[in-house]
């Protein structure tokens, strides 16, 4: 108990005292660049965190003599740092943009198609050189919206607090004699509208594509995982001649990448010219429609998703194999039992507590596949009654992209992020389920 | 730190030591264009003494390093080029520059008014047009005497090509971009225009009549005239047509280097008008142009060679390097002689520029799919599909 607390303490402190010393490079870091860019304007953005590391390094120096204890902390803060950054940053910045309207047009930068020359300065007032509703082209509402006025390479954005034909009234007056102003594309707080947005459609949407996500998911990882098991069991004979062989050959559609077998695979199911029908048509089938009819290409995603994951799958269920000691099966053979009983009362049973960690991280990462989705079908071919954005094949992560990214304006950042929320949402329940259901996190905790 | 405090001041020295040049981004990657562009850059530096630094960048990237980077300052001056469809965006993000305040709009006379209009976005011009891009019915001279001048002509050039066992007339039905040309032909449009100028996000004219006309035809190219059959995408249309298996295809200026390397006799032609229609057909047309960032600190040079990169003797040289079509009304003209540029204009002329403003993001795939569903199967309710696509379009 003592041992805890005083750890907790000193977490707390090494903790604070890191932050601070941080804080204050930064600041350093900041003042020298500062100082930089006034004497030379082209520094690059760079020589800012090179400014930041040359302050930071002398004051943990300092610091560890002070602390000794520090110095433990040291090997975890550059891990600690990226986390944040990369990590804990991107998380809080998803969570904001999904309650604006944060989007490529409406991203806080000015409207360059309402640039205007500005005729007559006045303090606070500004003539134009046109109607300001007109040019600004804000109509009624341009009061309250932030323009930026531009002279030369000097910038700066200001809120207009009053508007009259062709003058415009600022909160302020400018640092500098502005030559243009152009009105900007503030984005703002819209609430739970992108939510209200995905919900109005979940029935044409969200519902749909989360059934056939559900199914993709665990349809891949059973197809995968009986095929992995079934050649692990296979290629375990020792009395299997060439099994190094054949090893290797099943492990390469895991050494493809995949953004090349599946534009292989996409060419080897066309309708009509792909060698996988015309194979069929040899023996008498009918040409299948493999990634034209919303039926048969949810068939086609699982097979060539099957074909791209059970080499892993195979390699686990060889690796748990290796584990199961020989004597049980001899222990077995005395017994009476055979090969079959053998399987099923020795094999299957001690393969499954290794191997269902592996299979909810498969089914996990099924679940958000992308890559699969979107180089086979594109999420494609179109289903009736169903959104642009939600086809046939199309998963929660597919659906997500091409709304955010390809038909919302293009560059629906807020919306995408709502999009993200509400599937991270989903994952995280799932996986809960799945926990629940399967006992791993208790074993784990035991 | 003696040693860090001199690699810090060369290191800042030589940044602004390279103060007097101009940089540009360019996602050309055919070797011929790449290199006409670098001996622009060389030949402009020799003449004026600025110098022109061509960085390539990948074409997928260009929007969002520009979104991204022009704000920090860690943009190209001028990119070359863009697609005019990008135009509504990046404006709307802040980093493109007007050219208004550079240029005077007379003086852009000399190119292709089409081509300049595109380019504009809500009144403003954003851009000198650099080439243009329009699909046209290409044809295998060796297979097909003359340009077939009416649809009637059409079906019966492909039907004896058929019944030589070779495909008549292909090209992926499913692609909105290929099949505007029915819809302009049945008088429908994309976006009605905007009362201010520019364009009406909120006036789709691509249903009602025009509509299920237009989606009827191209469900009877596949199941009535048997003409493009299923599994047909751009790879197998575009191969059929280099190995002289299709008789005619509709494609665009990017496939011609591919014909000629193979040695391809064709022909280049406007698409005949669909049966029953009043229009003539016409492609959506695609320019791509020169644009400055708003951020940039050296707009006066790089104007100047923007505009310098489209005088007729630089369009000239560029279509030789490259075959792009010409927006210089006088290069047009000088190369009155190349079959592929007066095709493809003969073409564009008829055509409309695809439209600029980001709303066009989500027609894409709301009309592609209205394709895909007509095409699915034999008995497809055109009508339903067509209005339930208008639903989705027009919806909040």
């Amino acid at each position: 108990m003592y041992r805890q607390q005083k750890s907790t303490k000193t977490t707390l402190v090494a903790g604070a005292i890191l932050s601070i010393a941080t804080a204050t490079a930064v600041a350093l870091g900041l003042l020298v660049f500062w100082a930089l860019t006034t004497l030379y304007s082209d520094t690059p953005g760079y020589v800012l965190l090179f400014t930041i590391a040359m302050a930071l390094l002398p004051i943990l120096a300092l610091a560890v003599r002070w602390l000794p204890l520090l110095g433990y902390w040291y090997y975890f803060l550059p891990a600690l740092l990226f986390l944040l950054v990369f990590t804990v940053y991107p998380i809080f910045l998803t969570v904001y943009l999904a309650f604006t309207d944060y989007s490529g047009a409406r991203s806080g930068q000015p409207n360059r198609a309402t640039q205007t020359r500005v005729s007559e300065v006045d303090d606070r007032t500004l003539t134009l050189a046109g109607p300001v509703a007109l040019s600004l082209r804000c109509g009624n509402e341009c009061v309250g919206r932030r323009v930026e006025l531009q002279a030369g390479s000097e910038r700066t954005k200001l809120r207009i607090r009053d508007v009259s034909g062709e003058r415009l009234e600022l909160e302020r007056s400018p640092p500098f004699e502005p030559v243009l102003v152009s009105i900007v594309n503030d984005f703002g707080f819209v609430g739970l509208g992108n939510f209200a947005f995905i919900l109005r459609r979940a029935s044409r949407s969200l519902l749909p594509v989360f059934t056939w996500n559900l199914v993709f998911a665990s349809v891949s990882v059973l197809v995968v995982a009986v095929l992995g098991v079934l050649l692990a069991i296979l290629l375990n004979n020792r009395s299997l001649a060439f099994r190094g062989l054949y090893r290797t050959l099943l492990i390469i559609p895991w050494a493809i990448p995949g953004v090349i077998s599946i534009q292989m695979w996409q060419a080897l199911l066309n309708h009509q010219f792909g060698s996988i029908n015309r194979l069929l048509g040899l023996l008498g089938i009918y040409p299948i429609p493999w990634l034209l009819d919303p039926l048969w290409a949810k068939a086609a995603v699982l097979l060539v998703n099957g074909w791209l994951g059970f080499p892993f799958m195979m390699v686990a269920a060889l690796g748990a194999l290796s584990t199961i000691p020989d004597e049980l099966y001899e222990a077995a053979r005395i017994d009476g039992a055979s090969p079959l009983q053998a399987l099923r009362e020795v094999t299957l049973p001690l393969l499954y507590p290794p191997m269902l960690p592996v299979l909810l991280t498969a089914f996990a990462f099924n679940f958000n596949n992308f890559n699969v989705i979107y180089l086979l079908t594109g999420g494609g071919p179109a289903q009736e009654g169903r959104l642009a954005t939600a086809q046939g094949t199309d998963i929660l992560i597919s659906w997500a992209y091409k709304t955010a990214f390809s038909s919302a304006g293009q560059t629906a950042y807020g919306l995408g992020a709502a999009i993200s929320i509400v599937i991270f949402l989903v994952t995280v329940a799932i996986s809960f389920l799945n926990f629940r259901l399967t006992g791993v996190l208790k074993e784990a905790g035991e | 730190m003696k040693a860090i405090l001199l690699t810090l001041t060369l290191l800042i020295a030589s940044l602004a030591a390279g103060q007097e040049r101009i940089t540009i981004w360019t996602h050309f990657t055919e070797v011929q264009e790449l290199e006409w562009l670098k001996a622009q850059a060389q030949g402009y530096e020799n003449d004026t003494g600025v110098r022109v630094e061509v960085v390539e960048v990948p074409f997928d990237d260009i929007r969002q390093k520009l979104v991204l980077g022009a704000p920090q300052g860690d943009a190209a001056d001028l990119i070359v080029t863009i697609p005019h469809d990008w135009v509504g965006e990046l404006a709307a993000s802040g980093v493109l520059e007007p050219l208004t305040e550079h240029i005077d709009a007379a003086s852009l006379d000399d190119l292709e008014p089409v081509a300049v209009e595109a380019l504009n976005f809500e009144g403003s011009l954003f851009g000198f047009p650099m080439f243009m891009e329009g699909i046209a019915l290409l044809y295998n001279r060796d297979l097909v005497e003359s340009a077939p001048e009416t649809w009637d002509e059409v079906l019966t050039i492909a039907e004896e090509q058929q019944a030589a066992g070779r495909f008549g007339l292909l090209y992926q039905l499913d692609i909105p971009y290929y099949g505007y040309g029915w819809w302009k032909s049945y008088d429908g449009y994309i976006f009605g225009e905007a009362q201010g100028g520019g364009l009406d996000a909120n006036d789709i004219g691509l249903g009602e009549e025009a509509g299920y006309r237009a989606a009827n035809f191209i469900k009877d190219l596949r199941y009535r005239y048997a003409l493009v059959p299923e599994g047909v995408d751009y790879p197998v249309a575009n191969s059929a047509f280099l190995d002289g298996a299709a008789a005619m295809i509709l494609n665009g200026p990017w496939a011609v280097g591919d014909y000629r390397q193979a040695g391809l006799d064709f022909g280049i032609a406007p698409m005949p008008s669909p049966p029953g229609a009043e229009e003539p057909w016409g492609p959506m047309v695609g320019v791509q142009g020169i644009v400055l960032n708003a951020y940039s600190d050296r707009k006066a040079e790089a104007v100047e060679f923007a505009r310098y990169l489209v005088e007729p003797g630089q369009q000239v040289s560029f279509n030789q390097a490259g075959g792009r079509i010409p927006v210089a009304l006088e290069a047009t003209e000088q190369l009155a002689d190349d079959p592929i540029v007066q095709g493809f204009s003969s073409s564009i002329a008829l055509g409309q520029a695809m439209p600029n403003i980001p709303e066009m993001g989500r027609v894409w795939g709301a009309w592609g799919n209205a394709l895909q569903l007509v095409l699915q199967s034999p008995d497809s309710d055109v009508e339903a599909i067509i209005d339930d696509m208008m639903v989705e379009l027009l919806a909040d």
